[in-house]
């Protein structure tokens, strides 16, 4: 029952989120909480007909569900918005609110992690992308490429088999406990069984420091002129 | 509290986003933004087993961490090629780049 | 066949240049030197000893020739035809050393044969013999082939002279010598084939001799195509005997035939002896496959006279002869070959009368003597017909090589053109005169003897109907014969330039004349004891050929067949006389009462146009159906278009190389998806 609820909800989004996209003003931001806010009114109000799953919900569940939402209207955004800074904007959003799922089952750590690296360093990376390619000034008026309806199938498929499949596993039906792992458990396993996987793992960060600033380290010869980009 | 079902559909519906992200932008960061929500998703979906189905063991979340710290790397790398393909066709839009075309 | 030929160059060029004509005594000084030669094989002969296991010398040297020709002759001095007249005069003194040491390890007692035979290849079960055999009948044809191929390479040193490829030409006939005196001594069925084919392919080139003609290739073509056809069928026999017996080597098959072992009765072994007659009928000009032995009158006179007369026609002859008892073994085979045999002598004799082409007579004259000979041998008289075989062999090369003489001196083969050439060349009309009379059977020449005792075989042992065809035939053997001398050497000149020019031939070319006009007096003569005795051998030749199982008898004359034969062949010539002397008016009138007639045989019984109404409406529409079935759909559905698919798919599939990422990125991401949901819809919950 709350999975067919959850589907519902989102579904919900996606129709009404996708509508509110297709244009470009500022609102945008604003919609997907007023919506958000509307349905649980809404839900509140036909209360009285499903007594028994509303008092099954209690107070982590509907936050969940708010900041679940609010991580998926973050991502219909990423992936609706017309605008590229906009877009980057429902990036940091969707970021946030997963970590904010995480710190709702239970794992605080991940959580702020999340936050740290994703909200405060990968966000602002992108942003830094986003002006030095001139995003905002060369951007074309629909940000979606021509291949967009063969993307919906595949993405359209790919969530309702995964889905389904979330659905039929039985020994997960009303699965609700959650451990909750300490900091010391992870740093343990960090330095002791994991060594090996974080040293790589450091390593991998270094190359990758190394690989993008020789990659795109300027060239000691000027610029192309425009006429090779019309080379084609 | 909350059933692991209805974090996991959360989870594969953004990854069904990202995915369809991916595929339908144009502009090389959008599509860098759609691969960062999917690993997002992912993230998710280990954590919630890590915690759900595995009380005794922490290695969905060690992998989780890890996952975070490779996607950081890509992000870093991905941007450099974009800014590298941006210089040298003025263009970060990824349907005019058909160098490999016959 | 009515257009005129082209001249032989030969021709044209001796009279040029050459105005006298060669002395005698360079003649008869070759001759001495011949004799030398002789002499001296004899007495290397003599010293080795040389016996009948030897036999395989004969053929080895020629074929010696042959190779020595082949490779050098352009640097021999006179382009090596002396190798070639070498090679045949030792092959003829070795055969007198044969025949010697025959005659002594018989005497007194059966005349058995003698094997000399070695393995040839044995692979795993299956081994095969291959050697000599020598035996009468071998050395009959061992005979004919030495004496009459020396002929040939004589006169062919006068008659080619000057000829473009002339050294070629005496290669082929060395070729050919060792070839067909392989083919008399084989033991086995496949060795003799392959000297079958080998005599074939000689008769192919020597027909296509004058390759510039259009007319000598294409007879050349039709003459191998035909003997091949008949080829197929030997082969089919020699394999249906070879599977019945196991074996190839001939002795052996007759016996298990007349024993009838192994599996050889009945209907098999009747087909399997016809399938090995239709080999002979190919190659001896029996209906149906007579119409190549007219066409190869193309080739230069010499081969007429050798191959095409004495020796590779009788090649089929040689075979029946050789495997007689099998025929009579099996049920039947002996009437097909008696009834082909008369119909051929019959048919062809008819045609004879109404030729007028020197040559194409003659070579009718051979079709139906064959015909004779193969009637001869259907009647079980295989004495004979191997008598028959070698008297025929001298008088009819003689006839040819006296009309090549003809032919050399007037530079045209049509009769009509001809006339009254007798004063003019008196040596050349003796001797063919003599020829002639041999061929209608007049005591007492040769041929007189032979047909006597073919025809009393007949009267003896089979129905009298074949006699009075046989009869019938005699007379119309007379008829062509006298029509064919008077038109030629007869009557006035009716081409006054043509009668200006002729002039007697060189000495190389009567020389042969003269020997082989007196082999066709005295040949028929061995039929007597006496002279048999005289010679060395056990008798007559009544004696030394005999038919298997028999008792050699002394050849007796039937006092009112003979005089009866002797008169019907006096008889055709009255009639030739009586409407060809002169101009012969009568006979222009007799042939326009029967127009019909005339044409059926002037057409030679439309055989020709027969086989090419089957070749084009048969095998050409065999050949059109086949040809548009590789065209359309081997090349054109086949070949180019599978290429058309592969360049097809190709342009489609390019399409799909964008060098765009998303598109790219879509195919990954949508496989990934359609794999998802077969797993999830396959297994249930991965």
């Amino acid at each position: 029952m709350e999975v067919l609820f959850g589907v519902f909800a989102a579904l919900a989004f996606i129709a009404a989120l996708r509508l509110v996209y297709a244009t470009n003003s500022v609102q945008t931001t604003l919609a997907p909480l007023i919506v958000l806010l509307l349905v649980g009114l809404l839900f509140v109000i036909l209360s009285h007909e499903f007594t028994d799953t509303i008092s099954a919900l209690h107070a982590p569940q509907v936050v969940f569900y708010m900041v679940g939402g609010l991580a998926l209207a973050g991502g219909m955004g990423v992936v609706f918005a017309n605008d590229l800074v906009h877009a980057a904007l429902f990036l940091i959003m969707t970021l946030l609110m997963t970590a904010g799922v995480f710190v709702l089952v239970s794992a605080e750590f991940l959580g702020l992690v999340q936050i740290l690296l994703y909200g405060g360093a990968v966000s602002i990376l992108i942003i830094f992308a986003l002006m030095l390619t001139r995003a905002r000034e060369t951007q074309a008026l629909r940000l979606n490429g021509p291949q967009w309806p063969f993307a919906l199938v595949t993405g359209g498929g790919l969530g309702a088999v995964l889905i389904l499949m979330v659905a039929r596993v039985d020994t997960w039906k009303g699965l609700t406990d959650t451990t909750y792992k300490t900091i010391n458990d992870i740093g343990n396993a960090l330095f002791d069984t994991y060594a090996l996987p974080f040293e790589i793992a450091s390593l991998v960060l270094i190359v990758a420091l190394v690989g993008a600033i020789v990659i795109a380290r300027a060239e000691e010869t000027p610029e192309l002129p425009a006429g090779q980009a019309e080379q084609r | 509290m909350i059933p692991l079902q209805q974090v996991l559909v959360l989870s594969a519906l953004l990854f069904s986003l990202g995915v369809y992200g991916v595929l339908a932008r144009r502009n090389a960061v959008l599509i860098l933004m759609s691969v960062e929500l999917m690993l997002n998703a992912v993230n998710i979906n280990f954590i919630a087993f890590a915690v759900y189905l595995a009380p005794d063991k922490v290695v969905g979340l060690v992998f989780a961490i890890f996952v975070i710290v490779v996607a950081a790397a890509e992000a870093g790398l991905a941007l450099a090629i974009i800014l590298r393909v941006y210089r040298n066709e003025r263009t970060a839009n990824v349907d005019e780049v058909d160098l490999l075309k016959w | 066949m009515l257009l005129p030929m082209p001249l032989p160059a030969s021709a044209l060029r001796f009279r040029r240049e050459h105005p006298t004509a060669w002395d005698w005594q360079v003649a008869v000084a070759g001759t001495i030197v011949l004799g030398i030669v002789a002499a001296i094989t004899a007495v290397i002969l003599g010293l080795k000893s040389f016996s009948v296991y030897s036999a395989w010398l004969l053929p080895a040297l020629c074929g010696g020739a042959f190779v020595i020709l082949a490779l050098v002759r352009n640097y021999l001095p006179r382009k090596g035809d002396w190798v070639g007249i070498f090679a045949i005069t030792a092959a003829f003194t070795a055969f007198f050393f044969l025949l010697h040491d025959y005659l002594t390890r018989t005497a007194g007692g059966p005349l058995a044969g003698f094997d000399n035979s070695f393995d040839w290849l044995n692979v795993g079960n299956f081994g095969l013999r291959v050697g000599f055999f020598v035996d009468p009948i071998a050395l009959v044809m061992l005979a004919v082939v030495t004496t009459v191929a020396l002929m040939v390479n004589i006169y062919s040193t006068g008659y080619m002279h000057g000829e473009a490829r002339y050294g070629w030409f005496f290669a082929v006939l060395s070729l050919f010598a060792a070839a067909m005196m392989t083919l008399v001594l084989a033991d086995n069925f496949l060795l003799m084939y392959v000297c079958w084919e080998l005599v074939g392919v000689c008769s192919f080139l020597l027909i296509g001799f004058y390759i510039e003609r259009r007319s000598a290739v294409e007879a050349a073509k039709k003459a191998f195509v035909t003997t091949r056809a008949g080829d197929v069928g030997f082969l089919i026999g020699i394999i249906l005997f070879w599977r019945a017996t196991g074996t190839f080597d001939v002795q052996t098959i007759i016996t298990a035939a007349v024993n009838h072992t192994n599996g050889l009765s009945g209907g098999y072994l009747t087909v399997a002896t016809l399938f090995l007659f239709l080999g002979a009928m190919g190659k001896s000009a029996q209906v149906p496959f007579q119409v190549w032995l007219p066409d190869a009158m193309e080739g230069p006179t010499p081969v007429s006279a050798l191959i095409h007369a004495a020796t590779m026609v009788v090649a089929g002859i040689y075979l029946v002869a050789r495997t007689l008892p099998i025929f009579e073994a099996a049920q039947g085979a002996t009437t097909v070959v008696l009834i082909i045999g008369v119909v051929t002598a019959l048919m062809a004799a008819l045609i004879a009368i109404v030729q007028t082409d020197l040559k194409k007579v003659i070579a009718y004259s051979t079709i139906s003597n064959l015909g004779f000979m193969m009637a001869a041998l259907g009647a079980g008289a295989l004495t004979g017909a191997m008598f028959h075989l070698m008297t025929h062999a001298f008088f009819k090369a003689l006839l040819f090589l006296g009309a090549g003489s003809v032919i050399h001196a007037t530079g045209t083969q049509e009769m009509p053109e001809m006339g009254g050439l007798a004063p003019k060349m008196k040596i050349t009309f003796i001797t063919f005169l003599v020829a002639g009379l041999a061929n209608a059977g007049i005591p007492p020449l040769a041929g007189f003897w032979s047909k006597d005792e073919v025809l009393k075989s007949v009267f003896d042992h089979q129905n009298a109907i074949y006699l009075v065809l046989l009869l019938l035939w005699v007379l119309l053997s007379g008829i062509y014969t006298l029509r064919m001398i008077i038109l030629t050497f007869f009557g006035r000149p009716r081409v006054r330039h043509i009668y200006n020019h002729a002039h007697e031939s060189p000495p190389s070319m009567l020389l042969p004349l003269i020997a082989l006009g007196l082999l066709s007096i005295a040949a028929g003569w061995v039929a007597f004891e006496g002279i048999g005795k005289a010679l060395g051998f056990p008798g007559g030749i009544g004696r030394f050929v005999i038919p298997f199982g028999a008792e050699g008898e002394v050849l007796s004359i039937n006092g009112g067949l003979a005089v009866g034969a002797t008169i019907a062949g006096l008889l055709g010539f009255f009639v030739a006389g009586y409407y060809w002397w002169g101009l012969g008016e009568r006979a222009a009138r007799v042939a326009a009462h029967f127009p019909d007639l005339y044409d059926l045989l002037r057409h030679k019984f439309y055989f020709d146009e027969m086989y090419q109404a089957i070749i084009d409406r048969v095998v050409l529409g065999f050949g059109r159906v086949i040809s548009w079935f590789d065209r359309q759909v081997v090349n054109d559905t086949g070949v180019d278009g599978s290429a058309d698919i592969t360049g097809f798919t190709g342009y489609e599939l390019k399409l799909s190389e964008t060098g765009k990422i998303p598109n790219y990125a879509l195919a990954i991401a949508g496989g990934v998806v359609v794999l998802a949901i077969i797993a999830f819809a396959t297994q249930g919950v991965v």
